[in-house]
Formats: structure tokens, sequence, C-alpha cells
């Protein structure tokens, strides 16, 4: 596989959430800037935060934090060059929905736009407000911008760098990876889902853990607290700045105990953005053995998730990506009157897709609008 | 990690940790099961999601017969592991005597994976009960055990629970295992 190329440890460690700030179009079509130190109000407000836009930007990406794993922020309000309401909050006096969502995030919020081609940016003078839920304590937090600002490719490729975590059990770590065929065929087998979207692996970094391996081999998040989540997330693992950290490890278990098969930060992560509790996924590698194919379909779900993409119908069905060419599968289709949509269910509405909320490994197509997000963001070339 | 916000207006914003998904010990009469594999569809679609983990109620809409469907799924290594352990996982949510056995037989079984699962599934199925089920763990080989015997502990919280924690506190030569213990205290 010519893609592959084998960087062990660190390589172009080159930034980090306050060390890339350029504030000018660099080489590698990034431009980033500070925008500041923001203090919210009592209700949570940071007040607009004013964003120059250049007119060759195909993607933005606003990043704010940190807040602490306990709060949770979102996007309050977006406007354009025109003065347009681009985005606002469901609670906002002002709401009126459009192509766009933003999560609501703890410690660190990452948001993305455009996260739809029927919603696009132009150049020109644009104002962000974020909203931190803290329950009426100001909170102070740095804000900082990605615009991507060179050409989108129809072939785009994206870096990874795949960081082993304590799953040296399986014979899988930097030095075996390269030559595993099951891990190798992981990578194909997601590599041959983001075809259709025009997206393909590029540099591949194989990257040994070197931190705390025992707390983050097995990574528990709880409803309330996704600290460890978070904190490995943070970790400094080299590899490409521009490109997709992606932890492999033992196990993902929530609150109750239960395995959680991937996780990606955000979404939309925080892309080319390192040292923030959104800068990567995590992958759980328990069925590598068994199963690759179905680890290459995580990591391509949730690096898809990293890259913008939400799922195309939710569990219940009451909330869709804004995509206009993605199947969606609504409660209705809810034939068993259970609380939630099945694969049988959405047979034909959108469960054949990579980005359905329960996909399996023959879930295989993605649309041209997730490939239009896909190839846009700023980890991407 | 995406969480829903509270449904406040902006200037009442006080977050509100959301309840956590705590396994309830449901003591479901036995009823006759359904012959394993009749549920087998529907129990896989519970199980499945990327992100989403099932939910006790879930498994219990699907009716009589849950229970020995997790049972077989838990066992039948045709199936991937994550499949497997979270059909281990569901078997807490199902307290019987069998289910019990396999689980008391999953945690000492040498596939990490599947015991930790079981380790959970007894305290959240057992409760206080579990206790001395789960006390041999503590000092299992596997860190990860460990570490999950603790926090499932942790989640039973009883004083016998505590105590069991302590106890291997003392002896626990592990950084991580002995923080995770000391949190647990701490809570
Ligand atoms: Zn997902």
């Amino acid at each position: 596989m010519t893609w592959l190329i084998l960087l062990i440890g660190t390589l172009l460690a080159c930034g980090d959430k306050d060390g890339d700030d350029t504030g000018a179009t660099g080489a590698d079509g990034l431009q980033t800037q500070s925008l500041g130190s923001f203090t919210t109000d009592t209700g949570g407000l940071t007040g607009d935060i004013p964003l120059e836009v250049p007119d060759a930007a195909s993607s933005v990406l606003v990043h704010c934090g940190d807040y602490g794993y306990d709060v949770l922020g979102t996007a309050w309000q977006i406007k354009d060059a025109a003065g347009a309401n681009y985005y606002t909050n469901s609670f906002h006096d002002e709401y009126a929905p459009t192509k766009m969502r933003v999560g609501n995030l703890d410690d660190y919020l990452p948001v993305l736009f455009p996260v739809s081609p029927d919603h696009d940016v132009t150049g020109g003078a644009w104002t962000f407000n974020a909203w931190i839920a803290s329950g009426g304590t100001p909170k102070t937090i740095d804000c900082a911008v990605v615009y991507r600002t060179d050409a989108v490719s129809d072939a785009a490729t994206v870096d990874l760098n795949v960081v082993f975590v304590g799953v040296d059990g399986l014979g899988l770590d930097a030095g075996t990876a390269p030559d595993d065929a099951d891990f190798q065929a992981a990578l194909d087998f997601a590599q041959g889902l983001w075809a259709d979207a025009g997206l393909s692996i590029g540099a591949v970094n194989y990257i040994d853990f070197t931190g705390n391996v025992d707390r983050f081999a097995v990574v528990d998040v709880s409803d309330d607290d996704s600290s460890e989540l978070g904190e490995l997330l943070k970790e400094d693992v080299g590899g490409s700045v521009r490109g997709m950290t992606v932890f492999f490890v033992q196990e993902i278990a929530s609150s109750s105990g239960a395995t959680i098969i991937g996780l990606a930060a955000g979404p939309p992560g925080a892309a080319t953005v390192t040292g923030t509790s959104k800068s990567g996924m995590v992958v759980t590698t328990a069925d590598l053995r068994a199963a690759p194919d179905q680890v290459g379909l995580i990591l391509a779900h949730e690096g898809a998730h990293f890259l913008g993409l939400f799922h195309t119908s939710e569990k219940t069905g009451e909330q869709h990506d804004p995509l206009s060419d993605t199947p969606e599968c609504g409660p209705d289709s809810n034939t068993d009157g259970n609380s939630y949509l099945d694969r049988e269910e959405c047979a034909g509405k959108g469960s054949d897709n990579v980005m359905f909320w329960a996909p399996d490994t023959a879930s295989t197509t993605m649309t041209g609008d997730q490939g239009w997000v896909l190839r846009r963001n700023p980890a991407v070339r | 990690m995406r969480r829903a916000l509270p449904a406040l207006a902006h200037t009442a914003l006080a977050h509100t940790a959301l309840a956590l998904a705590v396994a309830l010990p449901l003591a479901l009469a036995a009823t006759s099961p359904a012959l394993a594999g009749d549920l087998r569809a529907p129990v896989l679609a519970a199980l499945a999601g990327v992100e989403d983990v099932p939910t006790a109620a879930e498994l219990q809409a699907i009716g009589a017969g849950v229970e020995g469907e997790l049972m077989e799924i838990a066992q039948d290594n045709s199936l991937v592991p994550t499949t497997r352990a979270r059909a281990v996982h569901a078997l807490g949510w199902f307290p019987s005597e069998g289910s019990q056995a396999l689980l008391r037989s999953t945690l000492t079984g040498g596939d990490t994976l599947l015991a930790r699962k079981a380790a959970y599934a007894l305290a959240n199925g057992w409760g206080d009960a579990s206790v001395p089920l789960l006390q041999p763990a503590l000092a299992a080989s596997d860190v990860q055990l460990r570490i999950a015997t603790v926090r499932a502990l942790d989640g039973v919280g009883s004083e016998a629970a505590r105590s069991a924690l302590g106890q291997r506190l003392t002896l626990e030569a592990n950084a991580e295992v002995a923080a995770t213990i000391r949190k647990a205290l701490a809570d």
C-alpha cells in the first residue's frame, strides 16, 4: 500500500492551541488567528466576537475554551458578512433553523461551518457568539479560528495519526501495525467507505502512546463526566497537525460499564488544533481480530463525525443531519413501537449509510453532500 | 462529548448533570423463556449502535425470553466481541440464578473484556450481594479488570463495597488502580 508511510514517534509537532497563530495564509493552506480572551456575562454569552472570513475560505473552525468538564458550551449566534443570522441557537429569540448543527460540548467548543452545501460561507466580516452554560458564573475563555483557504480537491486525502494505547495484548503497536493484516484490512475498509465521498487516507503515522497507558487503555466515560476521554484527546502525540488523531484503545466503557465502540470529539472535532479535549477520536479495538472490517467501519464513522458529519438519523428518528441528499428515517418508521429505529426499519431510509446511528459493515454508502463536507474540513487536503 | 443542554432560558443556565444511566436491578419474575434464537434479531438490534449503548428499558421492552437470548449471545463465538460484551453487561438487568452463574464464570474465564462486563453486570444486578463475588477480582492480574472491578464496586457504594476497596488499597501496587480506589472512596 503506497499510501502508507511509516513514521514512528513525533513528527511535525509544530502546533498547539496557543502556538499556531500565523495570522496569514500559510503554505499549507490554513490561516489561523487568535481571537482573544472573552469573559461571559451572567447569561453565559461572550458577546459578538468578530471574524474576518477570507474570500478564499472554504471552511471555518472557531474554537473556544477551556471551561471545564462540568460545563457545557455551544454556539449562540453566528452572523454572516451581510449581517444575516447564519446560525442561531434554539433558545435565541431570533431562532430560525438553518442547515447547521452545533453540539452541546463540555470543556472545549469547536464550531465548524459550513456543514452543508446548502449553507456555504462567503468572505467578509462575520460575528460569532458563544454560550457557555456555567450557571451564572462568568467564564473566561480563549478563542481562535482556523480558515481553510486552499483549494478543495475532488480527490481529497486526510492524514491519520494512529495511536496505540495499551493494545499490545492484540500484538498491536506502532512497530507491528504497518504489517498487521487485520489492522491494514481495517484501514482499507475505512478507505473504501470514504471513497464514495471522494476522500482517501493520506500518510499514516504510527505512534505508540507514551502517556499513562493504565489510565487510558480502557477509556471510562460517564454521562456527566467525560474528562477521561477529554484528557486522552489532549495528549500531545505528534504526527500530522493537519490530519486526524485516532486513539486505538482496548475499549471505551460507559457510566454503567457498557461497551462503547467509538467516540469522536464534538462532533465536529477541533481539526488541526492539538492539545484540547476535542482534538481527536477513540476507537475500541476489541473486534479487530474477529472482524477487522467492523473496526474499519468505526474508524470511518467516527472520522466522518470528527470532520463534520452527523448521523443521517438519530436513534429515535427525531433528529437528522443538515444535508439534503441523505435519506431520513423518522419516527413513523418505528413500526415495532419500541424506542429506537433499527436497521430493518430504516432499510431504504439511510440504514445503508456509514453515518446511520447504528451502522453495520453493510452500511457502505456515503452521499455527495457528505463528501462535500468531508473534503472541506481544515484537516483534509 | 455531546450532551443535552437543560431546557432553560439562557439566563438560568444552571447546568445540572444529566441523570446517570443507572442500571436498576430489576427482579424480573422468571417466565418461560423463549427458545434461544427466537429473539436474536430484536436483541441484536437493541445491542447495536456505535456511541449509543443499549438501556435496560429497551431490552426489557422486547419481552419474555430476552435473558435467555442474551445468555446465548454472550457465549456465541461467531459474534464479534463487542456484541458479546454488550450482552454480558446487559445480563445485569436480568438477575437470575442462571445469569449469575454465567457472569461468575465469565468473570474468571480469562477473556478480560467479557470479565470486565461481568464485573459491572454483577454489581448492577445484585448490588451489595455482588461484593463477595467481586472481591477476588480486585486481585486479578489484569490491571484493567481490577480498575473495572473498582468502578463496579464504586457503583454499588455500600459499606461492604467500600470496605472491600479499602482493604485492596493497602495491597494495590499499581498507581492507576490505587488512584481509582482513592477516587471511589472519596466520593
Ligand atoms: Zn455516530
